[in-house]
């Protein structure tokens, strides 16, 4: 056998030892969750050779798009403020306003807390990540990963934008749970930094960013030893607070919080919540009690870790 | 069977994508945690992959290559996750160390140096690797599934596997020097 065939077995055994066996459960959840919520990316006829329109739908595609373009502009003429009419909802006088109904519902004026208003009940794609207290801002994560606000009036912020907005912060990806300030001047969303060398485990940190748009800022960094990446940042009702979730290496986590601008961070639940992964962590309307969802189980505390109710941490 | 599924899939059938992801899961998870070297990296990319596999199948014109068209979406995925953390660089350093010692054919000095000489690669060079040494497809075929031509794809292999050689070589000319030194 010559040296080359040696090291080639070497590797292939080597590679056999190393690779895991089993993926765990939570990622084909976890896909799953995304992709009954994404759309497929279907082929749209061009002009040029590689076309792919079915021969039967085509003219009939086509003659919908036409009475939705003639429907759209009827409505477009009728909009007050365009077709010589006032303005009747205090959205549609605003003037970012877009609101495509002639007659604006009565959700489309503010909205008392928890209804949406009506613009906002239009499909989006992306996973929802809360609400602001006045219902007129809503976080969503796109399947990209990157974070926007949608706005009453139809039109939307990116909030994030993967590595580009955060030049700076070196190596931050994929925000893993984000929240938005119950006045929805605020976003704060984990995400990763550098590596932790030697270890399994990345540093993490907080950041802040305006809800509107802008550069993002550190809130706090994750600190090695006591944890590496961060998760779930949540704001208390009040917008006094944020609970966050931090993960060890070995899948342990603690629940923390801190004042709304970083300050005054101590851990209120601590010392491995046991198994896996935690999926959720949010706070009660009333701010007396936070709810946390993991492969253990889910528990309820209060915001200073008293009065913990569900499966046992382990010591 | 397996290609009705896919198929099926393409026409937005989500039940049928689900029974084809979980198939599959497995192996792209052991492809993703030996190039990446981390479970939650790993976790990710897997994910990433398969959410695009599902937008774009659409696209994808023969259900017979969905596997292999699978594999390059999540080696893509890996590199993605890699340009997030750390920039592709011949700096990086030795990554994490997430290990299973089922096979004790090696002796852990071995391991040790493969894993240092594997670590040591670019991202795209641990990928061919695990391509070749683990899933068992050709140069040819790895070309195939990464889209690059069947040259680059006997270079980037050839170059990955020498640059493990000369890191085990290496390895194995310093340890007696260390020895001196602490003599």
């Amino acid at each position: 056998m010559t040296s080359q065939e040696q090291l080639d077995q070497k590797i292939g055994r080597w590679l056999e030892a190393e690779a895991p066996t089993q993926m765990p459960d939570r990622v084909l959840l976890a896909t799953f969750e995304r992709t009954r919520r994404s759309r497929q990316h279907r082929r749209w006829p061009t002009l040029l050779g590689r076309i792919q329109v079915n021969p039967t739908v085509a003219p009939v595609a086509a003659v919908a798009v036409v009475v939705v373009a003639i429907f759209g502009l009827a409505l477009y003429v009728n909009q007050p403020g365009v077709g010589g009419r006032p303005p009747t909802s205090t959205l549609a006088a605003s003037p970012s306003a877009a609101s495509p109904s002639a007659e604006p519902s009565p959700s489309a004026t503010a909205a008392p807390t928890g209804t949406a208003p009506a613009i906002l009940r239009q499909p989006y794609d992306g996973l929802p990540l809360g609400w602001s207290s006045d219902g007129t801002r809503l976080l969503i994560q796109k399947d990209d990963g990157n974070l926007f606000v949608l706005h009453a009036d139809g039109s939307e912020t990116q909030v994030t934008e993967q590595l580009s907005a955060l030049k700076d912060i070196r190596g931050s990806g994929r925000p893993v749970g984000a929240t938005i300030s119950p006045d929805g001047s605020r976003v704060v969303f984990a995400g990763l930094t550098e590596g932790w060398e030697g270890h399994s485990c990345h540093f993490g940190a907080l950041f802040a960013v305006d809800a509107d748009g802008g550069p993002a800022e550190v809130l706090w960094r994750s600190q090695p030893p006591h944890n590496g990446i961060l998760r779930y940042p949540t704001f208390s009702p009040d917008g006094t607070q944020i609970a966050f979730v931090d993960d060890y290496c070995d899948s342990s986590h603690n629940v923390w919080v801190m004042n709304a601008d970083g300050s005054e961070a101590h851990k209120i639940v601590s010392n491995a919540l046991g198994v896996g992964h935690v999926y959720a962590l949010r706070w009660s309307a009333a701010g007396d009690r936070l709810a946390l969802s993991s492969d253990l189980g889910s528990q309820t505390f209060a915001p200073d870790g008293s009065d913990f109710r569900g499966p046992s941490p382990r010591p | 069977m397996r290609r009705d599924l896919v198929e099926a899939a393409r026409r937005g059938d989500h039940e049928a994508f689900e029974v084809l992801a979980t198939s599959v899961g497995d192996r792209l998870y052991a492809v993703a945690r030996l190039v990446l070297r981390s479970s939650d990296l790993a976790e990710d990319a897997v994910q990433e992959a398969l959410v695009r596999a599902w937008q774009q199948l659409p696209s994808l014109r023969d259900p017979d290559r969905f596997d292999a068209w699978l594999y390059r979406l999540v080696v893509n995925a890996c590199a993605d996750q890699g340009r997030q953390l750390r920039r592709w660089s011949l700096e990086v350093g030795p990554l994490v160390v997430e290990r299973s010692f089922r096979d004790d054919t090696e002796s852990i000095a071995d391991r040790d140096q493969l894993e240092r000489a594997f670590t040591r690669l670019k991202p795209e060079q641990r990928a061919v690797i695990v391509l070749h040494h683990h899933i068992g497809f050709s140069a040819a075929e790895i070309a195939r599934i990464l889209g690059i031509p069947e040259g680059t794809a006997r270079s980037r292999l050839h170059y990955a596997t020498e640059a493990m050689r000369a890191a085990l070589q290496a390895d194995a000319r310093q340890a007696p020097v260390a020895e001196k030194g602490t003599a």
